[in-house]
């Protein structure tokens, strides 16, 4: 039997793309955007938002898994389940021991290569 | 008009049907997504840890890198996604000349993002912000040559795989200019295509987490 | 001429057509010799020791190059020869066999692999000359930092086998998904297929976090990277939870094939359909997704939190469960099955045996309040022994003689098989129990010297290790012999219903002469098809 390729593949049209490229420099934009306002420990929590969302624009449109139903789709997103128990049980882990495993009243001090800065000035950005 | 150059594609003696050939090559590139997907992935859970330890580190840390560079080759990255896609789809509906432009521009692209990395890394180099026990810059934090071991180690993976995709891109691009793709066969184009968004996968979350929220 | 008919050994020749084949069968072999190669020379390393702790004193070696030794041993074995023995060589020869095809997905890819994993291979061998490595191949941190040894070679060596490793295990997912013959559903692959794809799960998912570790070490070394030296700020504890996130899934790597090839040996020697099939296949992939979430018990007494060691010793006894329900069916296999007495089923028994203690230990070693006295003793080298030695290189051996006739044509002596048997099981048995009770006395492991109270034991280990070598050099000679002058075999000397004994031995290049279909379970023996 004989499939004829085209008949497993979309074209997406032009626009599809379009518009992808444009949300993800407009959410570029956010990312960066958001930086200006301070909010606390969200921060991490927006910026990895936004990153999501981008990420999974790139993956479902770009990467074609939202045509793509087969295994693939499960492979991938799969994979992230496993990243996330890595992530996860070393995260039992380092919270609840003391850094370096020894306790905090025993911390050694490091051979740290960087220079300090004199007392009482601080750096600003560089650039 | 592309036309008159087209090569036919010949399926592999081992598979029943382009159709199996094509959809075992692209099962076996998100294979290979996979495995890229935990190899950059233990790298985030390093970060994760050293930024758990260090948030001090990193919020200082951050400030020593250029956002704005970082913003520009985010913006850089995601054109060349958005070509590489488009270069696929000229295949799919047989538009060779602007497939082979649409490569040639996400080459350009590549080219451009490793030109700022250049500029990036020769500024730390100059400032002595180096990984490790190279470290010689001033800072307040005493982890901030771990840091910027984190960061060298992250971005420096990443290049080297942009440094790869150009060279699949250059590949592909010979293989155009022979014509061998087109809407019948495409699977390498589509194969890299995957590979350079995965690529940019990666930096779209190194970019916030790197250079923004330190 | 007509005498012999074309098969994939002779169908073309020169060196040439095997440097540059593409075909499966070819590939197999070629990892087969390069597998024999770095068992006999883990092999030697393991003698070497073994006889350098005949007594506490020094014997032969000094303690530098007795940590050399240990090191290489463990590196070769597991690296070299344990990771890619029964997949890369057994499963790349059968695999598109089982399934009907004419070859895995990727034959390019797969002739890579070979060649990743012979380059990763002279790196190891470049470390062996330039300095050997002292560390262990767990490489912890700090030492493999400071130590002068050869670490970066062997690390890289590793990093690259690592590479050979993940492309082979896409390789086997792909050709599992997309290369099954017409009427091969998911339910009437063999059991090895079910097994190497579970194996390749692994290899995908933990290897680049391995390769990963490997490479931080490497930047530890060439430019103090700090993230796993506690003198620069780092952790080194962390290094242990990385090694361990790849090296606890890749004792899976190593043992779940194993379990594929023993339902492949139960079913062909008992003439029987295997009890449970849907439960063995599934126990496969469970193990496969529970090896994910052990890994800290190697880390119960490296000063991870002690929430984090309790959760990792209750996940641990997680693994049992799977493992014994393969082991219990196997045993319901046999139950009133026609049992014919051959050397692959003398290496069944053996598997069942030595597998099962193996893993009972395990269970005792993964009790966190037990494991406190027992890390890092004897007991815990005899437990690992017994797993992968006891399981996986016997049912490699088991595979190794089943298809042995398939892969080369040649009949070997049963004779001869028995006798070599009985030396590697009696050998095994007197290195390996012997050390059971050493590390429960306290014997410590890697170390050089030790308590005189302790040397009966391990002079009767050291001699057992010279049983078990006799063992293998018999094998290495009746099986030499049986390529040169063996009787032919016939297409299927064993009577199995799998796929790959429905071709000739050995197969054509392409396998089969037309694509089969397939319209039965593998092991239904005799009866009408079971719903």
């Amino acid at each position: 039997m004989h499939d004829h390729p085209s008949s497993h593949h979309m074209i997406v049209p032009v626009k599809t793309y379009v518009a992808v490229f444009v949300s993800l420099l407009v959410l570029t934009f956010v990312t960066v955007f958001v930086t200006r306002f301070d909010f606390g420990a969200f921060n991490l929590i927006v910026a990895l938002a936004i990153a999501l969302l981008k990420a999974g624009l790139v993956v479902m449109i770009f990467m074609g898994l939202k045509w793509n139903k087969s295994f693939d789709r499960l492979a991938f997103f799969g994979s992230l389940v496993f990243l996330f128990i890595f992530f996860s049980l070393v995260f039992v882990d380092i919270p609840l021991r003391g850094y370096r495993g020894v306790e905090e009243s025993q911390q050694i001090n490091i051979k740290s290569p960087v220079k300090p800065f004199p007392k009482g000035t601080m750096p600003n950005a560089a650039h | 008009m592309s036309m008159t150059l087209k090569k036919p594609h010949h399926v592999a003696h081992h598979f029943a049907s382009e159709a199996q050939e094509f959809e075992s090559a692209r099962l076996g590139m998100w294979i290979f997504l996979v495995q890229e997907l935990l190899f950059f992935g233990a790298l985030f859970v390093v970060y994760a840890i050293f930024r758990w330890w260090h948030p001090e580190t990193f919020m200082e840390a951050h400030q020593y890198l250029s956002w704005k560079w970082g913003a520009f080759n985010t913006v850089v990255l995601i054109a060349s996604s958005f070509t590489m896609v488009m270069a696929v789809r000229s295949a799919q509906v047989n538009q060779r000349k602007s497939l082979i432009s649409y490569l040639s521009l996400t080459l350009i692209f590549a080219g451009v993002f490793l030109g700022v990395k250049y500029i990036e890394y020769m500024e730390k180099i100059h400032h002595g912000f180096l990984p490790g026990s190279f470290f010689s810059a001033q800072g307040v934090s005493e982890y901030l040559h771990l840091f910027f071991g984190i960061y060298f180690t992250m971005t420096g993976l990443h290049g080297l795989h942009i440094l790869v995709g150009m060279a699949l891109i250059v590949w592909l691009l010979i293989r155009s200019f022979r014509g061998e793709f087109h809407s019948e066969y495409y699977t390498p184009l589509e194969m890299v295509g995957l590979y350079w968004h995965f690529v940019d996968l990666v930096w779209i979350f190194l970019f916030p987490l790197l250079y923004l929220i330190g | 001429m007509s005498q012999v008919p074309l098969n994939y050994l002779n169908a073309t020749k020169g060196l040439k057509s095997w440097l540059f084949t593409l075909d499966h069968k070819r590939i197999g072999i070629m990892y087969l010799m390069f597998i024999a190669i770095s068992f006999g020379l883990g092999g030697f390393f393991a003698l070497a020791l073994r006889l350098e702790l005949l007594n506490p004193k020094e014997l032969l070696f000094t303690a530098k190059q007795y940590n050399q030794l240990f090191t290489l041993h463990g590196a070769v074995m597991v690296f070299l020869f344990i990771v890619p023995s029964i997949p890369a060589s057994l499963g790349n020869f059968l695999l598109p066999l089982q399934l009907g095809a004419k070859d895995v997905a990727f034959p390019r890819l797969n002739l890579a692999s070979l060649y990743i994993y012979v380059f990763g291979g002279l790196f190891c061998v470049y470390s062996m000359f330039s300095g050997a490595v002292d560390t262990g191949w767990t490489f912890y941190t700090p030492y493999s930092i400071d130590t002068s040894t050869s670490v970066i070679s062997m690390t890289l060596g590793a990093f690259i086998l690592g590479f050979s490793s993940i492309l082979t295990g896409v390789n086997f997912i792909v050709t599992i998904h997309k290369m099954r013959a017409p009427g091969m559903t998911w339910f009437r692959m063999p059991l090895m297929v079910w097994s190497l794809y579970a194996t390749a799960i692994i290899q995908v998912l933990a290897t680049p976090v391995l390769a990963i570790t490997l490479l931080l070490l490497i930047l530890e070394r060439t430019m103090g990277i700090g993230i796993f030296n506690p003198a620069l700020g780092g952790d080194p504890v962390l290094f242990q939870h990385f090694f361990w996130f790849y090296s606890h899934p890749a004792v899976y790597i190593m043992i779940l094939p194993a379990m594929g090839v023993i339902s492949e040996l139960v079913t062909a020697f008992c003439r029987k359909n295997i009890f449970g099939y849907k439960l063995v296949a599934f126990s496969s992939l469970a193990i496969a997704i529970i090896s994910f979430f052990v890994w800290g018990h190697h880390l119960f007494v490296s000063g991870q939190s002690d929430y984090a060691a309790m959760i990792f010793s209750l996940l641990t006894y997680l693994v049992a469960i799977p493992s014994a329900v393969k082991v219990f069916n196997w045993i319901a296999t046999m139950y009133r099955g026609s049992i014919q007495i051959k050397a692959p089923f003398l290496y069944f028994l053996a598997f069942l045996f030595l597998f099962s203690i193996g893993g009972f230990t395990g269970i005792m070693l993964g009790a966190l309040s037990l494991d406190v006295h027992l890390h890092d003793t004897y007991f815990v080298v005899a437990h690992f022994h017994y797993v992968m030695m006891g399981g996986t290189v016997m049912a490699f051996i088991g595979g190794l003689h089943y298809w042995w006739p398939k892969m080369f044509g040649r009949m070997y002596s049963e004779f001869w098989a028995f006798i070599a048997w009985a030396f590697v099981m009696v050998g095994f048995n007197m290195v390996f129990f012997t050390q059971f009770i050493l590390g429960a006395k306290g014997m410590p492991r890697r170390y050089y010297s030790y308590l005189d109270q302790f040397q009966p034991l391990h002079a009767f280990s050291t001699f057992g290790s010279w049983v078990m070598a006799v063992g293998f050099i018999l094998m290495a000679f009746y099986l030499m012999d049986s390529l040169l002058n063996g009787k032919k075999a016939p297409d299927n000397p064993w009577g199995a219903l799998t796929l790959e004994w429905q071709t000739q031995s050995p197969p054509l290049t392409e396998n089969f002469i037309e694509t089969p279909v397939v319209t039965r379970g593998p092991y239904d023996f005799g009866q009408e098809k079971r719903s």
